[in-house]
């Protein structure tokens, strides 16, 4: 892809992908909402929290907070950014991984047990992330020869084909990423339970909106791993968007939180029976195909 | 009469071993002083002629009177057998006794057999590996003997139950400098392995510094594992003499130009893989290296970390191109995975910075030892890289690690909370370390990435990735949790002011500069030194075959790197107004620092403690099981190695 | 209308109430009523908060902990003052314990009387605390 090409891109996705990020997040709560026979919020409700947010005094427990938000917000946009660019997807979820380390770091920053236990949560849920999307780099590599986005566009046949156990493993990363019940062991999906929105106990306004905006911006990157998982089936993609959205609002609303050592073990149990033993299937039948 | 390169190659080892004589000599600190800063400086500017040297054309020298050195270097080895034996007899222990016998007896067979046949043509081959470890030894080696000399002035204030001999530990460090550079600089494997003994024994003496009951069984410990490593080695040469064959199989060159099928020399793979397995510490033989914590740190980041340990892997890539495409290359490759994995999750569990440091490194042997194992050039890269990136961030680690306990009296990560507010710039350079050990874009990233890119294309492939994909993700674990402990805000009175001797400052930041220019430097690493090591050794190999070293890529690396230096001139000259709010404790802090007061009056400081997974990652838990697995692998490595199995 | 008065997130404490008005604030955040209509959110956490909700006549033990959640408020924010007690002291005016009123320890925007004060009466309490919100987000502004 040119250069010029790759900055019209990327420019797109720095303005796109809040909108989209945010959007989501409105329908999810006013189907939330609908689901528990409320009327909820406006769909734009998001977008009004972020601004109240933006515009509200400067305070923090440690000042490295702020600095260490925006590097979470600035790498998640540069991880989404190499990604829609056609980049490369191991840097990509490198990105992401160091994204997510500051987010930890500014929870840590604070000193408080709320936002300690927070953050060693959001640690435990990174730890689970990275071997599946490590997984679904080397699931791309075998399939298409190359760790190049871009590249996978050129093969022929859909990655969903080839790599359906790692496309499941990912859908649960994906909830589990979102924080959604039932793994936000992070933050606690409510504000007034125990964990006390854990890892963002001790961010407020400014550095609030920022994670905020960070998190829109990792919804849109996550969903887009996954349509990459569909590349020459875009409407059948789009069906598997919004059954697995809807899929997911279900789960949210019928489960409670588990623990973090039940997320653990699901999660990996996933990966390893599901994920790597569809990459060890596709590399002992691979050479056939 | 000699060539500048041989001279040089003659200082790198005797000036070490003149250095140390008159170490353990001369009694006043001044005097310690002046010599230990005049031989660093010596061994320094000679390593960096002697590497660039080495860069602009590989060298190979040969000395004359070799014979009268081998000679000498036998009875040497003897010596070391010898000192073993004592030893183990004064403190009754058996099993290193038995052990330093077996060596004793293994050592004088091969000495009569070989008799009249160990004629090398090459006596120093200096090549672009070797050339790495040079630099390494060279400069790391002779920056923490610089930085021992504050540290153990400390030391003895704090450890007033250790009796001062400093003379013998400085001389103990030199000699062993001197040891390494045999290792990487000569070609016979007889002289390797005499400089492999003394290694072993520089590192018993060492842990055994401080000669509390703790230390003296932990250095039996050390020493009878690596005795294993040496019966290995000896075996392996032992077994060498007897295939035929027209080049000499006593060296490094020989063995690696042998013309008939590698398939003829996987018995004495096998077992120098096992000598590089013991040395190198890895799975079942990793509590040596745990154990070897208590000696001083400069102790464990010399030997332990960045390059006694370092000669072991530096073996295995040494002769990864036979490795490739033999069994015994793939279950090699096995085991240092394994161990990875294994030691990634042990390092979660454990609250004392030492042992964390260990553990890691451990985890880093396995990872390049694996990589050796499959012995491509990928992976020769991917293991190179590491290599370097490790060594130079684990020697910072580990140097930071040993200041800061002399300055807060703890070594333990729970007490490092506000680091950064209490003494900067240990603190900064320790973030410095850690990031260089697991965050992109910084060196150990890039090299965990050319390893996986190399495992892909690997026989098991699948397998491999699997095992770097959970293992990454422990790394992150145990690295993030501590680095989160540096950046908390503080909970407690500052410690009073605490000045830094001027020998300890130094090596800690220069070494700090050097993690930052290995990682901006890694694409010039690659192009100057790797690509043309492994164009000599693989007759098939073609440059910039690696998707990672693709100019976009670099680039974008280059980009990360760019935003991290503006987000840290963010940091430091960016706005902090606002108003600091204490930390949220349901309403009930009292004051600013976050504490309680109690219902009787009394003052509770609200603590929480990093999570330690042990009931996952505990030492009980996993290391019996995985010694089992490890056991495993190498008996079946072993078995491969005499049916002689190609792939 | 800004983003202020269209996202307010409230934090809710009892000061030693008898619990009947904080069992109406929880009926006010029931789908019955729901709130987040609004885009009203219960927050738990101070450093989230924009409107602060007290019930009960502060006593002596909690009077610190009133003082220090309402410090860890950023602003802009407004404090209403639920039910009688919170209001005054009601009939807990004169005891030995209590100060009487959540206004005797930190400003108090908005009273909502009621013993105990009704959903309906509590929502519109927090419709005039918005108007508040809004104005005192404008003063701010200003001063920048």
């Amino acid at each position: 892809m040119n250069v010029l090409l790759s900055i019209i891109v990327a420019i797109a996705f720095v303005l796109i992908a809040p909108l989209l990020g945010g959007l989501f997040m409105g329908c999810d709560r006013v189907l939330t909402a609908r689901m528990q026979s409320r009327v909820g919020p406006p769909i734009l409700q998001p977008f009004y929290d972020v601004a109240k947010l933006w515009h509200k005094e400067k305070a923090f427990n440690n000042p490295v907070e702020t600095i260490f938000t925006t590097a979470y917000l600035v790498l998640m946009v540069l991880s989404g950014v190499m990604f829609t660019t056609g980049g490369n997807i191991l840097l990509m979820v490198f990105a992401l991984a160091l994204a997510h380390t500051f987010l930890i770091l500014a929870a840590y920053a604070a000193n408080a047990p709320f936002s300690h236990i927070g953050a060693e949560r959001e640690l435990i849920s990174v730890m689970i992330t990275e071997p599946v999307l490590i997984l679904i780099a080397a699931g791309f590599y075998m399939v298409s020869g190359s760790f190049q986005v871009i590249d996978l566009f050129i093969v022929d046949g859909s990655g969903i084909i080839l790599l359906p156990g790692i496309f499941v493993a990912l859908c649960f990363v994906i909830l589990l990423r979102l924080r959604k019940s039932p793994y936000d062991i992070s933050t606690s999906e409510h504000a007034h339970q125990e964990l006390v929105k854990g890892v963002t106990t001790s961010f407020s306004g400014r550095n609030l909106a920022k994670v905020e905006i960070a998190h829109w911006f990792e919804l849109v990157i996550l969903v887009s791993l996954a349509i990459l998982f569909f590349t020459h089936l875009l409407v059948f993609s789009a069906i598997m968007i919004i059954v697995c959205f809807t899929l997911l609002l279900i789960i949210d609303n019928v489960f409670p939180r588990v623990t973090w050592k039940m997320t653990m073990k699901s999660i990996w149990l996933i990966t390893l029976f599901l994920g790597v033993l569809n990459l060890v299937l596709l590399g002992i039948f691979g050479v056939l195909l | 009469m000699y060539s500048p390169e041989l001279i040089a190659i003659l200082i790198l080892l005797l000036v070490p071993v003149c250095a140390a004589i008159l170490l353990a000599v001369c009694k006043p600190d001044i005097i310690r002083n002046i010599l230990v800063g005049i031989s660093s400086v010596i061994i320094i500017g000679t390593s960096l002629f002697l590497a660039w040297n080495a860069w602009l054309a590989p060298i190979s020298v040969t000395i004359e009177n070799a014979e009268w050195i081998s000679t000498l270097l036998f009875i040497v080895e003897l010596a070391i057998s010898l000192v073993i034996l004592g030893l183990s007899l004064k403190y009754r222990k058996v099993l290193p006794m038995i052990l330093a016998s077996v060596q004793l007896v293994l050592l004088i067979i091969l000495e009569v057999y070989s008799a009249g046949r160990t004629h090398v043509s090459q006596t120093f081959v200096v090549n672009d590996l070797s050339l790495v470890m040079i630099l390494i030894i060279g400069i790391i080696g002779t920056l923490i003997c610089v930085y021992a000399l504050g540290y153990m002035k400390d030391y003895h204030d704090h450890q007033t139950g250790v009796p001062n001999r400093k003379r013998y530990f400085f001389a103990l460090m030199f000699l062993f400098l001197s040891a390494m550079f045999g290792i990487v600089l000569s070609n016979s494997l007889m002289w390797i392995l005499c400089a492999w003994e003394i290694t072993t024994l520089c590192s018993f003496l060492l842990i055994g510094y401080s000669k509390t009951p703790e230390a003296v069984t932990n250095s039996f410990r050390a020493v009878w594992m690596n005795i294993i490593g040496g019966i290995a080695f000896t075996l392996a040469l032992i077994y060498l003499l007897y295939i035929p064959s027209p080049v000499n199989l006593l060296s490094v060159t020989g063995m690696l130009s042998y013309p008939g099928s590698p398939a003829g020399l996987t018995i004495p793979l096998a077992l120098i893989a096992l000598a590089g397995l013991t040395k190198a510490a890895q799975m079942p033989f990793s509590t040596w290296l745990t154990g070897a914590m208590v000696a001083p740190t400069p102790v464990s980041a010399l030997l332990h970390s960045s390059t006694m340990v370092k000669a072991g892997v530096y073996i295995l890539v040494l002769f990864a191109p036979l490795f490739a495409h033999t069994w015994v290359g793939v279950v090699l490759a096995l085991i240092g995975a394994f161990t990875f994995l294994a030691t990634s999750a042990l390092a979660i569990s454990q609250s004392n910075a030492k042992k964390v440091l260990a553990y890691s490194t451990i985890a880093n042997l396995g990872l390049i030892t694996a990589c050796a194992g499959i012995g491509t050039p990928e992976a020769v890269t991917a293991a190179i890289l590491l290599i370097i990136f490790h060594a130079v961030a684990k020697a910072l680690l580990f140097l930071c690690v040993g200041a800061v306990e002399h300055k807060i009296g703890s070594k333990d990560i729970e007490d490092m909370d506000g680091l950064l507010v209490r003494l900067p710039l240990l603190a900064t350079m320790m973030v410095i370390g850690i990031c260089g050990m697991y965050l992109a874009p910084f060196g150990m990233l890039i090299s965990k990435w050319a390893a996986l890119e190399a495992f892909l294309t690997a026989p098991l492939g699948v397998v491999f990735v699997s095992i770097l994909a959970f293992g990454s993700a422990f790394t992150i674990f145990f690295w993030t949790k501590w680095l989160g402990k540096l950046f908390m805000r503080m909970n407690k009175p500052p410690a009073e002011k605490v000045t830094l001797h001027f020998s300890e400052k130094l090596p800690v930041v220069v070494l700090g500069v050097l993690v930052i220019a290995c990682c901006i430097g890694f694409p010039a690493i690659v192009s100057g030194v790797i690509n043309p090591y492994l164009d000599t050794h693989y007759p098939f190999f073609i440059p910039g075959g690696m998707e990672l070293f693709s100019f976009d890529n670099v680039a974008m690396i280059g980009l990360m790197g760019f935003i991290i230096v503006l987000l840290v001139l963010g940091a430091l000259f960016g706005s902090k107004a606002g108003k600091t709010l204490p930390p949220y404790l349901s309403g009930c802090a009292v004051d600013r620092e976050g504490r309680f007061l109690g219902s009787l009056g009394v003052y509770k400081e609200a603590k929480t403690s990093n999570y330690y997974l042990e009931e996952y990652c505990g030492e009980a838990k996993l290391l019996k099981p995985s010694w089992v697995i490890s056991i495993i692998l190498i008996i079946i490595m072993l078995g491969i190695g005499i049916l002689g199995v190609m792939i | 209308m800004t983003s202020a008065s269209k996202s307010p997130w409230i934090l809710h404490y009892n000061a030693s109430s008898c619990n009947g008005c904080d069992i109406e604030i929880l009926a006010a955040l029931t789908p019955v009523y729901d709130v987040e209509r609004f885009g009203i959110i219960n927050t738990g956490n101070p450093a989230h908060t924009d409107i602060f909700l007290v019930t009960g006549g502060v006593n002596e033990q909690n009077k610190v902990v009133l003082k220090n959640l309402y410090d860890q408020i950023p602003e802009p924010k407004v404090v209403v003052a639920v039910g009688i007690c919170a209001s005054s002291g009601g009939v807990f005016r004169d005891c030995y314990n209590i100060s009487g009123g959540v206004d005797t320890i930190i400003p108090v925007d908005v009273y909502v009387p009621g013993c105990s004060v009704r959903p309906e009466a509590l929502i519109e309490g927090i419709v005039k605390a918005l108007g508040i919100l809004e104005q005192k987000r404008a003063a701010m502004e200003e001063r920048k």
